[in-house]
């Protein structure tokens, strides 16, 4: 008996997480694909009817804006983050003092729920309270910012809390990555008096592509599971201006009665997301079979 | 003398001009590190000084940063609003509520809505652990049959949008019966988590040698007992980060408990606050108490526990 115990350990105890993620995550896939080729309303359907839904979804301007501003707000966010991330990590490598008080400054908008600090941001946002009167009332009478309101600027204020919440987190990326290069590299290349910039850039930046990869591949995520931001901040208006996938679909499952469209929508978020993870997950194979 | 020379020899003006170079460099870097650091803090400051103005103040143009008579009238509203008495505004201070100081009848879930959170978030932590402890170190230490097939099984799920499953998850906890109860969030933050804590456990199982492992069974240990007495307490910081990861995303989920809850026997917090935040009569003040409440934890967790978080995080993207 204990010797078939020890036997069987690992599958007992992976059997829980075996079975969590077979229903969970590949039977759900399974049932959403499913759910997308039917004519579900309300209540899901399973007579399969092929592919009106995504006829559908693609005849609608809704979701059109929804994908453009996915891709609006997705490089936008990616890019600055990254570049804030690198340039933060960068000045805190530089062995100052207060080090561990500014990681955990620019780290702990990360640990916080969008849906409380969105109320702070659209105080921030809000022309009439927030930035705008403030710098108004410096003497700049005609400065202003009201993104928040506008339909055609509304995303771009999803975009600045979005790198507001995610930057310490690609800085706190960066800054492991930075203190993993060789510092006898490092070193050899201050001897030879090549100037700090070249050293950064000619040196230990591309030492980092990994990081990069990994960076990028996590914010894409984020990117594409926007919700609570979005919610907190415009609702997904002015309109729907500032829709993004995610806000749709819960759009379509929960308050127009439509689970075929969600389900429709949900599947394109997933393959936006496995084109851009799959030939990370390819050289990640590839590299530990090395 | 050594000044003659460098007048004479023109070295002077090259070594000023980057003297003044560098002096500006650092400028352009402090100003930056300044401009950055206000953009990280500003949300958070606004919303615990604006905790303790009353609602003439907060609405003033120029905003107070500092609230100039600070008062704990919306911190008393919330822990003095209980089931036998309906706080209105009537019942609170006669106001109207456009002049603003009104405190929502849904006031008396806030504290609730906290035990909620509290709960659930506890619960999940704990099933992470005894879930996900024996699936990594049997993943990472015990050689057998399938073994790395299974990991990239389970680990693939962690680039999965969950986002992308809500349909199914809602089809089947209304099926279950499930819907407003606290047993479906723990039941699908468990699913949406399990995976990420075996992801990052397995990474530092990996990372300690095999001879411990083997070292530990010739003593006599069992597997049970290498990983207890052994394993567990060397991967303490990666145990941490789990803790901190299922905890921080059980109490800040929105999207699942939106869709599951409808009464205050399940509702979290973030529900809770996004209900205060639709509702155009309820104060801004009072509103953003109720949001410094719900960032205490987390403002904790992510100061005591920075260095954990960073390590959790870079679990896996730092290799090298």
């Amino acid at each position: 008996m204990t010797k078939w115990l020890e036997e069987n350990t690992p599958k007992l105890v992976l059997a829980p997480s075996f079975l969590a993620v077979l229903v969970f995550v590949y039977g759900f896939i399974a049932w959403t694909a499913w759910v997308s080729l039917t004519r579900s309303r309300l209540l899901p359907k399973y007579e399969i009817e092929g592919f009106i839904q995504y006829e559908r979804l693609f005849a609608s301007p809704r979701w059109d804006t929804a994908i453009n501003n996915l891709f609006v707000f997705g490089i936008l966010f990616i890019v600055i983050a990254m570049v804030l991330g690198l340039v933060l990590a960068i000045l805190l490598d530089q062995n100052i003092r207060t080090e561990g008080a500014l990681r955990t400054i620019y780290l702990y908008p990360m640990a916080l729920s969008m849906i409380v600090t969105g109320t702070a941001w659209k105080w921030i946002l809000n022309p009439g309270l927030g930035l705008e009167a403030m710098v108004r009332r410096w003497g700049f009478e005609e400065f202003t910012f009201d993104w928040l309101v506008n339909p055609d600027m509304a995303i771009y204020t999803v975009v600045l809390a979005a790198i507001w919440q995610s930057s310490g987190f690609v800085m706190a990326l960066f800054l492991a990555g930075l203190r993993s290069v060789d510092g006898e590299i490092i070193k050899a290349a201050q001897v030879d008096g090549i100037p700090t910039w070249r050293v950064y850039t000619a040196i230990i930046i591309p030492s980092m592509a990994p990081i990069f990869l990994s960076a990028f591949i996590v914010l894409a995520h984020l990117a594409i599971k926007s919700f609570d931001l979005v919610i907190a901040l415009t609702g997904g208006g002015p309109g729907y201006a500032t829709d993004l996938p995610a806000t749709y679909m819960y759009a379509m499952a929960f308050s127009r009665g439509d689970i075929g469209q969600a389900a429709s929508s949900a599947m394109i978020m997933m393959m936006v997301v496995f084109t851009i993870v799959v030939p990370y997950l390819y050289s990640e194979l590839r590299s530990k079979d090395d | 003398m050594s000044q003659f020379s460098q007048t004479n020899s023109g070295g002077i003006d090259y070594r000023r001009r980057q003297k003044v170079a560098r002096l500006l460099q650092h400028l352009v870097i402090l100003l930056g590190a300044a401009v950055l650091t206000i953009y990280a803090l500003a949300p958070v400051t606004w919303l615990v000084s604006s905790s303790f103005q009353t609602e003439a103040e907060i609405v003033s143009v120029p905003p107070h940063w500092i609230p100039e008579e600070p008062t704990l009238q919306n911190f008393e509203a919330i822990f003095s609003a209980t089931e036998e008495e309906e706080i209105t505004y009537e019942t609170r201070s006669g106001q109207d509520p456009a002049s603003g100081g009104y405190i929502p009848s849904t006031a008396k879930n806030l504290i609730p809505s906290m035990w909620n959170s509290l709960i659930v978030a506890s619960l999940v932590v704990v099933l992470n652990l005894l879930v996900g402890v024996p699936a990594a170190y049997a993943l990472a230490k015990i050689r057998f049959w399938g073994r790395d097939a299974s990991v990239y099984f389970i680990l693939i799920t962690r680039v999965i949008p969950d986002i992308a499953l809500v349909v199914p998850f809602f089809l089947v906890i209304r099926k279950l019966g499930m819907l407003d109860s606290l047993g479906s969030l723990v039941l699908t933050y468990l699913a949406v988590t399990v995976p990420f804590s075996v992801f990052i456990l397995v990474q530092y199982f990996e990372g300690l040698p095999d001879e411990l492992d083997k070292a530990a069974r010739v003593d006599g240990c069992s597997r049970f007992q290498a990983l207890l007495r052994v394993f567990l307490p060397l991967s303490l910081p990666s145990l941490v980060a789990v803790v901190l990861f299922t905890f921080l995303t059980s109490w800040n989920e929105f999207l699942l408990a939106l869709m599951f809850t409808q009464t205050e026997a399940s509702q979290t917090l973030p529900i809770v606050l996004a209900a205060f935040t639709s509702d155009f009569t309820i104060s801004f003040s009072f509103i953003n108490a109720a949001g410094v409440l719900a960032i205490v934890p987390p403002v904790i967790v992510a100061v005591v526990f920075e260095r954990y978080i960073v390590s959790g995080l870079t679990a896996g993207a730092v290799k090298g």
